[in-house]
């Protein structure tokens, strides 16, 4: 007898125990297996739905229903664990279904993306160059119609009237008050009482005169009183002409400084003031305001932009799309995409309050919104947390910490020698260690369910570089102006307005608001004084 | 008669140098045997632990189951690199996922 043969002899005892529980635990694990297909079944639909990825040994694939799938959720999970990838499958199953033709579905898919990182954005635009180059001419001239994108470069920009509010959704005022708070809470100036209510007033002239945001404007209208009273005589809100008649009692000069400062700080950036300084009714004449089912956004600031004007566009973007929301036809389905999403949600302001709104009510718009972020239960306020929390209907957790804890309740737990508080710690180990593209998927009224996220391919056709210049050359250039453009017609419009002596009258706003009184109806149709 | 007196004469002899011999010697066995009682020991933890990682594909290999020896074919549950009926033991065996040989003692 060696020492080999006492060492076994002593563990004997303890391996017999051990070899006792593996076998017990393996039984666990087939149930465990068993319950996971069930689950499964019960959540694949009979026909069609979106693939979220293959469950089991087996792989068994697990898709959900338009209805669920496309409703409000919550994408988490650190980075490199292949949340991306598996938003990216979403969306390019859902743009399989707006675009292109014979894929299931009676209506297609409505898709909103924000992306204050720029990731997700450029691995879907690569996506639709790619479909671009290998389709047909009919479906090429589908694909380059049905994307509408927002991006901002040097060369060319997306252009945008926050100010215009000729959709008529809001009142002017409401959306003065949006735009200002918006501004406020993105940027990273801080901003007196006086002054937000004098960058308010200034946000109100704006809307009522359909004017951009413009610097020198905006210094002509602040130090010149004789030409204020003329671009107030546009303007149909007494109190918002009470205040800067009065500008020498309700706007002392420092605050009116700091008004001018802030503007000239927000337009000093070239791709900004190209963006947002054309005047609306010139975006009248150079784009189609149509409705396109695919909007991209990128909001990430790429090095060349402060963090906070990528986030301030992004939430004017957010803004507009939900208080167009309840105007949708909710038979066709939408979703709206926000990565990263605590970058916009991280303060308790109007943006976040009309994104919750949104999450709760959305649902009877036939729209649902995606959150997706690396970490929320740290990352954002704790009554945003639960708000979303109690709004969505699934949950993707990826590599996470304390986000397990949430699914831990929805496992599936066959009986077990070990303790509950074992079987947590290592579950919650197991997800904080889930390895790349695997995860847990939680749809409330079901167990959470292990997958591993379908496969992505890269586009192999062309280079990385090419698709861009693709997706730029054919897609992204209908929603796009060139920046030279751009500037001739801010350049235009400063000399039209704010160079010469008169001021030309207010375009016409499309939203036709009841008159107040029987005095401004007259003066309306031109009969009053 | 003279011989084995001579014989006899010798054993003392004989014996002094065997036992001189294994005196020499002793410092070898006796370092060899605590290195590898020390090494014997430190492979015996994965033992004590119930599992081993495989070192080629990471996964994770349990060593206490319901194991057949493959010499006398006994089933019990166990080590599976130990039979307690017939005492063979195996200082490795196939990784479950792998199959690459996996040492443990």
């Amino acid at each position: 007898m060696n020492l080999l043969d006492v060492l076994f002899a002593a563990n004997r005892r303890a391996s017999y125990e051990r070899a006792l529980q593996h076998a017990h635990s393996r039984v666990a694990v087939d149930g465990e297996i068993e319950a996971y297909r069930r689950i499964a079944r019960e959540l694949t639909p009979t026909s069609g739905g979106f693939t979220f990825g293959t469950c089991g040994p087996d792989a068994d694939p697990v898709q959900l229903a338009d209805d669920t799938a496309l409703a409000s959720a919550l994408v988490i999970g650190a980075s490199g664990s292949g949340k991306t990838r598996f938003i990216l499958g979403l969306l390019q199953n859902a743009i399989e279904r707006s675009l292109l033709p014979g894929v299931a579905g009676v209506l297609g898919v409505d898709l909103e993306l924000v992306d204050p990182k720029q990731e997700t954005f450029d691995l879907l635009s690569q996506y639709l160059a790619a479909v671009w180059v290998v389709a047909d001419a009919t479906t090429r001239e589908r694909i380059a119609a049905s994307v509408r994108v927002i991006d901002w470069s040097r060369d060319a920009v997306t252009p945008f009237a926050p100010f215009d509010n000729s959709a008529g959704e809001v009142s002017n005022t409401y959306l003065a008050y949006l735009r200002t708070d918006v501004a406020i809470q993105a940027g990273e100036h801080s901003y007196s009482g006086a002054l937000r209510q004098a960058f308010f007033m200034f946000a109100c002239v704006l809307v009522e005169r359909r004017f951009p945001p413009n610097y020198r404007f905006a210094m002509r209208f602040l130090e010149d009183e004789t030409y204020c009273r003329r671009i107030l005589g546009g303007v149909a809100d007494g109190d918002v002409r009470a205040f800067f008649e009065e500008a020498k009692h309700s706007l002392p000069k420092q605050t009116r400084d700091a008004l001018l400062r802030r503007i000239q700080s927000d337009m000093s950036f070239p791709e900004v003031r190209l963006s947002v300084g054309i005047p609306p009714t010139d975006l009248d004449r150079l784009l189609t305001r149509r409705a396109t089912p695919i909007v991209l956004g990128n909001y990430g600031s790429s090095m060349t932009l402060p963090l906070a004007k990528g986030k301030e566009r992004a939430s004017y973007r957010l803004i507009d799309v939900l208080l167009s929301a309840p105007r949708r036809d909710p038979r066709r389905r939408g979703l709206l995409v926000i990565d990263e999403s605590p970058m916009l949600l991280s303060e308790e302001n109007e943006l976040t309050a009309a994104l919750m709104e949104g999450a709760r009510t959305l649902r009877s718009a036939g729209m649902g919104v995606l959150f997706a972020a690396q970490d929320f239960a740290n990352a954002l306020p704790s009554q945003i947390v639960r708000t979303l929390m109690l709004n969505t209907r699934w949950w993707a957790i990826f590599q996470s910490r304390e986000e397990a804890e949430w699914i831990y309740p929805h496992t599936v737990r066959p009986p077990s020698d070990r303790s509950d508080a074992d079987r947590h710690r290592e579950f919650v180990r197991t997800v904080q260690n889930l390895r790349r593209q695997h995860f847990y998927l939680y749809v409330k009224g079901h167990s959470a369910l292990p997958l591993r996220a379908p496969d992505v391919d890269d586009p192999a056709l062309r280079s990385a570089a090419e698709l861009r210049a693709v997706f730029r050359r054919e897609i992204a250039s209908r929603s796009t102006i060139a920046a030279r453009t751009a500037a001739d017609l801010i350049a235009k419009w400063e000399a039209e307005v704010v160079d010469q002596a008169s001021v030309p009258p207010a375009p016409l706003q499309t939203n036709a608001r009841s008159p107040r009184g029987i005095d401004q109806l007259m003066k309306d149709l031109g009969l009053g004084k | 008669m003279s011989g084995l007196t001579a014989s006899k004469k010798r054993f003392p002899t004989r014996l002094a140098a065997l036992t001189l011999l294994y005196l020499l010697a002793a410092p070898v066995y006796v370092v060899r045997f605590f290195v590898q009682t020390v090494r014997i020991l430190a492979r015996f933890r994965a033992v004590r632990h119930g599992s081993v990682d495989c070192p080629h594909c990471r996964s994770e290999n349990v060593l206490d189951m319901l194991a057949t020896c493959r010499r006398c074919g006994v089933t019990e549950f166990g080590s599976r690199l130990h039979c307690s009926n017939c005492g063979q033991t195996n200082r490795g065996f196939a990784c479950d996922a792998c199959g690459a040989l996996i040492r443990v003692l």
